[in-house]
């Protein structure tokens, strides 16, 4: 952590960055917090562990909007915020040269919702890292949990756990955690028949509450007007009827194709664990198979929605 | 009046749900896929009642997320206010119960009544849970309120380990226990072991700051960057707002189709940058720090002027739901260290 | 269902696919009648929204039908088309919509006979299939539960 405050400290005045977006012990145990700090003197309030959960490339396209897209504004990336930063980039909402990528090896980030499952309602006090092992302390329980019980589903399947593209990157490159491929959980789930592939979204999305939680931690939901809060015309109505709210799943979905790069902010942020990501995780696979594309991969490649190839695969077309 | 304490041995309480479901519509918190809410309960349902906190509030029970208000046709309007059986909400906690105190000052104003709101919460018996094990994110003691309050509630439910004990606070709920067979008096002993817990209770809680000065504190802060610094994280989402027991904005809308219609009431939040924009595109609260400001002021200063206390129970949701940890209570204390020239972190 | 006739609702392009529309009716070729026709200029414009929300309102299929890859009077709004279609037929599928219920075709203002064996294909297609409910939203569902 020495060597993260030390190098931030170089970085803040190589760069004369104006702004350094990282993150700082949060005030629940295993939950870090994001900070935006605008002097290296705040930089010893810097941590990065496995608590970090959240896509910090989210506020960078909050800086655009506050008028501030001029400042030199580093960010503390995990691989995938790190591929989050370049697809902005790619998408013309910030400019290259003003943003600065500071990338840390991610062995994995814990997902508060499935501790929150796992724990049933309780809620811990401490823990204790020994290894692969998490002790948890709760008043009058114990419980150990494998890391992997705990870390987000992004993680276990993640490809790129450091960034592609940087300016800077502290730290030993990590290994992807290769718990599990990529598209494992999507290609057992399309096992099912179609009536219950239906009927476990339909369960699912009948919890949302639409509280867009999923939308705003997402990097790339940066429209200045969601299709949700679009009343000319109103596309889906605003209450939590199953039919509008799985339009907006699904539209979602659509909107950020071979954008997405499971960061998993999306599932962590939702406070009632949906399995917000299955959907999304499909539409990748596609885009990457159909089209060859990975989202924020290189600073040249057109995304893959906004291009196209004459001989673009069409057999589904009658 | 000194109204005794019942008794319910635990084994007895499906009978008992059962015998509430002959004269209310009963909700109690139902578990269902890691997610416990309250929902009416199915004959042979089993209740979650060893979860310490619902993820959502027992707000819906009074205040349906979607609610129609009437169905149009051409000239003919239905009202569609609920006219169904009486409600009785089984195993809210007393931070639940005491928002429905709250919630009852906006809804049933002397001057303006909500005849939705009114109708499922008039006639209503509100049973309150008290909480053994407060989770370390409560802080309802902060705010007048503690695990064994029971404020709002008409019966306070205590589990002793092998029974429950059912204190009658209200005449209604006094009315309806005195009506019920199966339950026996509570002994001395019983009533010592509730007593217990209450302070074992109480003592893991800790000692509350004192928030005498908390809107006063507040009111000088209106222009102060503290609201920079809170707001800078801040994703603008709904997770608090949709989370709280004491939140109640909302939108009315139409919706039609070929002749047909319904109005209805929704929930919507402060949070988000429609609540406030304007026909001709100006928005008073144009950024997060401003709709944040508002979420806080509202609870902590506005409530206070207008209904007499502060708009918050400290349950707890906004703090374990919100996606970047944005934690009310540090706020709290930041605020009184601004105020006092400390220059408060968060 | 013997007596099921479903609503289908159709998107056609307006240089290509509602031109060969035209010359089935002018060469006054058959087809099923079931279809309801939304003129767009390209296939390009039809945001999946739209075949969304046609669920929803209790259409029982949609199909959208442009230009060629190739022949489009935009150059390439049917090539952009193709991959957003793509998407939303691997996401709707994904989650269980029978397949039949979304379509797309390609048909030239030439294509009259083509048309109407497009319309025709779907139609039976969606026949078998029945009633759409997956994403049906009717006003019942707006019912306050207690009532």
């Amino acid at each position: 952590m020495d060597k993260l405050v030390e190098k931030i400290k170089d970085i803040f005045a190589d760069e004369k960055l104006e702004l350094l977006i990282g993150y700082t012990k949060g005030t629940l145990p295993l939950r870090a917090t994001p900070i935006l700090i605008e002097s290296a003197d705040d930089a010893g309030k810097l941590i990065f562990d496995f608590t970090c959960q959240n896509n910090l490339a989210r506020y960078l396209v909050d800086e655009k909007k506050r008028g501030g897209d001029r400042r030199r504004v580093g960010i503390i990336a995990k691989g995938c915020d790190a591929r989050a930063v370049v697809q902005l980039v790619l998408e013309g909402q910030f400019e290259r040269e003003n943003v600065v990528i500071i990338g840390v090896p991610c062995r994995g980030v814990v997902d508060p919702g499935k501790l929150r499952k796992k724990l049933a309602g309780r809620e811990i006090v401490n823990f204790q890292v020994n290894g692969e092992k998490i002790t948890l302390f709760g008043n009058g329980f114990e419980l150990e949990l494998k890391r992997s019980e705990l870390l987000s589903d992004s993680c276990l399947a993640c490809r790129y756990p450091n960034a592609v593209q940087y300016n800077y990157f502290i730290g030993e490159p990590a290994e992807p955690l290769g718990v599990r491929d990529g598209y494992a959980s999507v290609d057992e789930f399309e096992q099912k028949s179609p009536d219950e592939r239906w009927a476990y979204f339909e369960k699912e999305y009948s919890k949302c509450i639409r509280c867009y939680a999923c939308r705003n931690a997402c990097p790339m939901c940066y429209c200045e007007e969601c299709f949700v809060d679009c009343s000319t015309p109103q596309w889906i109505g605003k209450g939590n009827d199953l039919s509008d709210t799985i339009i907006f799943h699904i539209v979602r979905v659509l909107h950020t194709a071979g954008r997405c790069v499971d960061c998993g902010a999306c599932a962590a942020a939702c406070p009632l664990n949906i399995d917000i990501r299955m959907l999304g995780k499909r539409v990748e696979k596609e885009v990457t198979e159909r089209f060859g594309f990975t989202a924020g991969l290189d600073f040249e490649t057109q995304p893959a929605m906004a291009a196209f190839n004459e001989n673009d695969k069409e057999e589904f077309i009658m | 009046m000194e109204m005794d304490t019942y008794k319910l041995q635990k084994g007895n309480l499906e009978r008992f749900l059962q015998k509430l479901g002959e004269k209310f519509v009963v909700h109690a918190p139902v578990e269902s896929d890691g997610v416990v809410a309250f929902s009416e309960l199915m004959p042979g349902q089993e209740s979650a009642l060893y979860f310490p906190r619902t993820h959502k509030p027992p707000k819906d029970v009074f205040y349906p997320q979607t609610e129609v208000m009437f169905h149009y046709e051409k000239d003919i309007t239905h009202s569609a206010e609920y006219k169904g059986k009486p409600i009785a909400l089984f195993g809210a906690r007393p931070c639940d119960a005491k928002s429905f105190v709250l919630l009852e000052r906006v809804f049933i104003d002397p001057k303006y009544e909500d005849p939705y709101w009114a109708a499922r919460r008039n006639n209503a018996l509100v049973f309150s849970l008290a909480c053994n094990d407060p989770l370390p994110s409560c802080f309802c003691n902060w705010l007048d309120g503690g695990p064994f309050s029971n404020t709002g509630s008409d019966v306070l439910v205590t589990d002793i380990g092998d029974a429950y004990l059912f204190e009658p606070i209200s005449e209604n709920g006094e009315s309806f226990l005195s009506s019920v067979d199966m339950l026996k008096k509570a002994t001395k002993k019983d009533i010592e072991k509730a007593q217990n817990a209450k302070e074992r209770a109480e003592l893991s809680m800790g000692e509350p700051p004192k928030l005498d000065s908390l809107k006063v504190s507040l009111d000088a802060l209106w222009d102060d960057p503290l609201w920079d610094k809170v707001s800078s994280k801040c994703l603008g989402c709904a997770a608090c707002t949709y989370s709280c027991p004491t939140c109640y904005c909302f939108d009315i809308q139409d919706e039609s189709r070929r002749g047909k219609g319904v109005r209805i009431r929704l929930w919507d939040s402060c949070m988000f940058p429609l609540f406030t924009k304007e026909g001709s595109g100006h928005n008073p609260r144009p950024t997060r720090k401003y709709r944040l400001r508002q979420r806080f002021m509202h609870k902590f200063s506005y409530f206070v002027e207008k209904q007499g206390e502060f708009g918050c129970v400290g349950c707890g949701r906004c703090v374990s739901f919100c996606p970047v940890n944005i934690d009310i209570r540090n706020f709290i204390i930041g605020v009184f260290q601004t105020a006092q020239g400390k220059g408060g972190e968060q | 269902m013997k007596d099921f006739e479903p609503k289908i609702m159709t998107f056609l392009c307006n240089w290509c696919s509602y031109a060969g529309a035209d010359l089935a009716g002018v060469s006054r070729i058959q087809y099923p009648p079931n279809t309801r026709v939304i003129r767009v200029p390209c296939s390009g414009r039809v945001d999946p929204l739209f075949i969304l929300k046609c669920l929803q309102d209790g259409y029982d299929g949609v199909l959208v039908s442009g230009c060629h890859p190739g022949d489009c009077h935009y150059i390439s709004g049917n090539y952009v088309a193709r991959r957003k279609f793509a998407i939303l037929k691997t996401a709707l599928e994904f989650m269980g919509m029978e397949p039949g219920r979304v379509q797309f075709s390609w048909v030239s203002a030439g294509e009259g006979e083509k048309f109407s064996q497009v319309i025709s294909k779907v139609t039976e297609g969606v026949k078998i299939l029945g009633p759409a409910r997956k994403l049906v939203k009717s006003m019942d569902s707006l019912e306050s539960p207690h009532d």
